[in-house]
């Protein structure tokens, strides 16, 4: 594998688009032809050449092609979008639009990401070691349930904001730390695990899908429904120790209840009342 | 101001008996002008040879601006991932939006379509305001807004004392405070019993709470309309739209107007008439009614229509219909909003999904060209689709072409719902609309019948310089067969031009001109009645309002560009 190392001129003020930073473009190109990729800054077009110094030689297809930046690209936008093949190391802070519609190959993020990680991605992976902001996953504002994430893997080791995994469909997001309010909104499928707490309504109007939190929650919204109770949950490849409370819901999207809800006994003593519900009825 | 001269055009002129004869066209200071005025030697020359010269298209029902529109907006970031406009500096403004576009490129689009007038159908008085503010933020298109006066409770307060002075009084006040075009009425009465929790009110049903039914409030209103002189009709959005089996209240809405209008005017413009064309107990034997709508239409002078015609994709509906919004609610399962404004009226949204493979879906498509296509005088019917809720105004291109050719009509048919195609009977209509036919239907007939038909919707001396030309050759192509140039012509006029100035080259704007905003005032009213009609509502106002009467009235100051257009009401007719 190949690489090509592309390291900022000066600090970047105003947002950058960067769409075209992504493999499937680079495999190939000479350093004259990446230099000559133009890219949105702020109202102006620019170049690529204009705001990263480029090393190094990218490989003949996007799989043999490795893209690394080096130091903060916090306002460069979109990079990795589309991409289905290669990989890109952020080494620094990154910014919004992430891998999204990504449909494969890898994204490593070695500081923190702006919002919309991985927005409406189709596959590949992406690993983020800092925090990441608000609709991880997610569809854009509006859409339908069902729109957002459609396959793939997101592992977050920090923190996420609000909304992870907005009308998700499928694939997997694993946040290490804790998440902002109503993770698995709208979501349609897929798996959620947040190991850390969650600041409230997890699963707002989710139809279908898994929502696991193993942390702190304040509350269960009250269209859920205690269903089951577990000593462990399968999430991707890796079983997860519980005991877990399982609620189902969101019964107002969903008459069916099919969502799943696990929420981790231990961190949540304010839950076990519940359970007596689970208790067959005595006359 | 510049002198034009477009030169040997195949020109389409309904109202001046002008069907495709090539002629030359003149324009100075902003109006139509004989050949002969013009210094031909300075007059920009506009080459127009194997090209088709109209006037600029009318429109007579199109949600463009106003509250519920822009709530639309907010409800819907979504439809403003889908389009855009970019800016261009000192030429255009930037906008998003499909269904429901920024004010900016609503006007581009109309313009890049060749289409220079709109009429916004539905204001709720009380936010009036806010519809002249983004009215004045449309550009080029020339506009006027419709006020709804369906539920108003002033209107309702003298109906049932049949006191037709007063509320002529009233009507011709408010049209001129709130500097509107036209009486609109959507779904007579409903709002009123909606929140009482009735929802479907039928014509003859009393009104909750008040001595009155929707045929009161129609022909009590239509009256008033005769008495002022207005130059619009009533403007009518049935009882009972979007409900199987409503086609007999459409026929008794329009025939209970029937002998009110002098000869040569209209007595009701039914709006959308797809929506409130279905037999049928229920959506699964839903079928299409458009031929006892033809019929009446075909044999009645006092009453006109407008399509209303669904183009499959998604849309966002929105009317002043709240329980109907709330009806489709319920089907479309996603987003609703719905507004309840005082004591006037009420409105909703509801974004939508129009389906070919839907048999309702595809019974309603067929069901706005069947009516088009069966009404034998282009004159009594208009080209709408009721923008935004059957579709966007932009598929106008479109319906053209199926208006044009069963050969485009054919190939939608083998593409929808199997049990839908069988029943219909548009397989089975042949008639292909020519070029003046459509020129009627999108200019003349709309022109004519919102009373605008000295200066719009017409190319003769006078009128003002409105005109569209597209890049279609009727003498060389089968318009007929080969459709596609039909709407490529028409997505995208060659040229458009605005008031004398040319605004669009080749299907982009050039130039971002503002047109004007039509309002009526009625002259010559008995002061003395009107002094006491504001009298009374001022009262009422103190006592009920959210606002006070001086905050109510929209001044001059707040429109752009305003053009009165002066109504002298009968005198000496009784009740």
């Amino acid at each position: 594998m190949k690489e090509v190392m592309l390291i900022p001129k000066y600090e970047i003020k105003v947002p950058v688009e960067a769409e075209l930073i992504r493999p499937d473009v680079f495999a190939g190109k000479t350093i004259e032809e990446l230099s000559a990729i133009k890219v949105r800054e702020g109202n102006r077009i620019s170049k690529l050449g204009e705001l990263f110094h480029i090393k190094g030689e990218p490989g003949p297809s996007p799989s043999e092609t490795k893209i690394v930046i080096e130091g903060d690209v916090s306002k460069v936008w979109r990079v990795g979008e589309k991409m289905k093949d290669g990989q890109v190391v952020i080494k620094g802070n990154a910014g919004a639009f992430i891998g999204q519609k990504m449909e494969g190959g890898s994204i490593v993020v070695e500081g923190n990401v702006d919002m919309f990680l991985g927005a409406k991605m189709k596959g590949g992976t992406i690993e983020v070691f800092g925090s990441a902001l608000d609709a991880v996953g997610a569809c854009y504002r509006g859409e339908k349930p069902g729109k957002g994430m459609k396959g793939g893997t997101i592992i977050i080791h920090g923190d996420a904001g609000a909304e992870v995994g907005r009308g998700m469909k499928s694939g997997l997001i694993i946040i290490e730390g804790k998440c902002g309010p109503m993770p698995g909104v709208n979501m349609k499928g897929g798996t959620i695990c947040v190991k850390g707490s969650c600041e409230g309504k997890p699963g707002a109007r989710m139809i279908s899908g898994k929502l696991v939190i193993c942390g702190h929650v304040s509350e269960v919204l009250s269209s859920f429904y205690i269903e089951d109770y577990k000593d462990s949950v399968k999430v991707g490849v890796e079983r997860i120790p519980g005991p877990f409370l399982v609620f189902s819901g969101d019964v107002l999207a969903n008459p069916k209840c099919e969502g799943k809800l696990f929420i981790s006994e231990q961190a949540n003593p304010h839950l076990k009342p519940l359970l007596e519900y689970l208790k067959p009825a005595t006359t | 101001m510049s002198e034009l001269l477009i030169k040997n055009g195949y020109v389409y002129d309904p109202i001046n008996n002008i069907n495709g004869e090539v002629m030359d066209i003149a324009v100075k200071n902003g109006k139509i002008v004989d050949v002969k005025e013009i210094d031909i030697t300075k007059a920009k020359v506009i080459d127009a040879k194997d090209k088709v010269v109209m006037p600029g298209g009318v429109d007579i029902h199109a949600h463009v601006a106003g509250p519920k529109v822009n709530m639309g907006r907010v409800m819907r970031p979504e439809d403003h991932y889908k389009s855009f406009m970019k800016f261009v500096p000192s030429i255009r403004r930037s906008g998003s939006g499909r269904s429901v576009p920024s004010t900016t490129i609503t006007g581009y689009r109309y313009a890049r379509m060749g289409w220079t007038t709109v009429i916004e159908p539905a204001s709720p008085p009380l936010k009036t305001r806010h519809t002249h503010d983004e009215l004045n933020d449309i550009p080029i298109v020339d506009k006027a807004a419709l006020l709804l006066m369906d539920a108003n409770w002033f209107i309702f307060d003298y109906l049932e004392n049949k006191d037709y002075d007063r509320v002529a009084a009233f009507v011709a006040w408010i049209l001129d405070a709130l500097k509107c075009y036209a009486v609109k009425l959507v779904d007579p009465g409903e709002a009123e019993s909606w929140s009482w929790g009735i929802v479907g009110l039928n014509f003859d049903e009393q009104i909750p709470g008040r001595n009155l039914t929707p045929r009161d409030i129609v022909t009590g209103l239509a009256k008033v309309n005769e008495m002022l002189n207005l130059p619009h009709s009533i403007h009518v959005h049935c009882n009972k739209l979007g409900e199987p089996g409503n086609y007999e209240t459409t026929i008794k809405t329009m025939h209970s107007v029937r002998g009110i209008a002098r000869s040569g005017r209209k007595g009701i413009h039914v709006t959308h008439v797809q929506f409130s064309s279905y037999m049928g107990s229920c959506w699964a034997d839903l079928r299409s009614a458009s031929e006892k709508i033809a019929k009446y239409v075909n044999a009645h002078e006092h009453a006109s229509i407008d399509m209303g015609q669904v183009c499959f994709g998604d849309t966002t509906t929105m009317t002043a219909d709240a329980d109907f919004e709330f009806t489709l609610f319920h089907l479309a399962k996603w987003k609703w909003s719905n507004m309840d404004v005082e004591l006037e009226c009420a409105a909703g949204i509801v974004p939508f999904n129009y389906k070919p493979s839907s048999y309702v879906h595809a019974t309603q498509w067929a069901i706005g060209l069947e009516t088009a296509l069966l009404i034998k005088d282009p004159w009594k019917i208009v080209l709408s689709t009721d923008h935004p809720n059957a579709a966007p105004f932009t598929k106008y291109p479109r319906i053209i072409a199926w208006l044009m050719s069963k050969k485009a009509r054919d190939e939608v048919i083998a593409k929808i719902s199997r049990k839908a195609a069988k029943r219909l009977s548009l397989p089975a209509i042949d008639r292909e609309m020519t070029l003046y036919e459509i020129a009627v239907m999108t200019r003349a007939a709309p022109a004519k019948l919102l009373g605008l038909s000295k200066f719009k919707g017409h190319l003769g001396v006078g009128a003002d310089a409105d005109i569209a030309i597209y890049d279609l050759n009727p003498a060389k192509l089968d318009l007929s067969k080969d459709y596609k140039a039909v709407v490529k012509a028409f997505r995208r006029a060659a040229y458009t031009i605005k008031d004398g100035e040319v605004v669009v080259v080749d299907g982009e704007v050039v130039n971002t001109t503002y047109g004007k905003t039509f309002y009526v005032k009625a002259e010559g009213l008995d002061e003395k009645l009107v002094n006491e009609v504001v009298q009374d509502i001022s009262a009422k106002f103190k006592e009920r309002y959210s606002v006070c009467l001086e905050n109510y009235v929209i001044g001059l100051n707040e429109l752009r560009r305003h053009h009165a257009i002066q109504v002298q009401p009968r005198r000496g007719r009784e009740s």
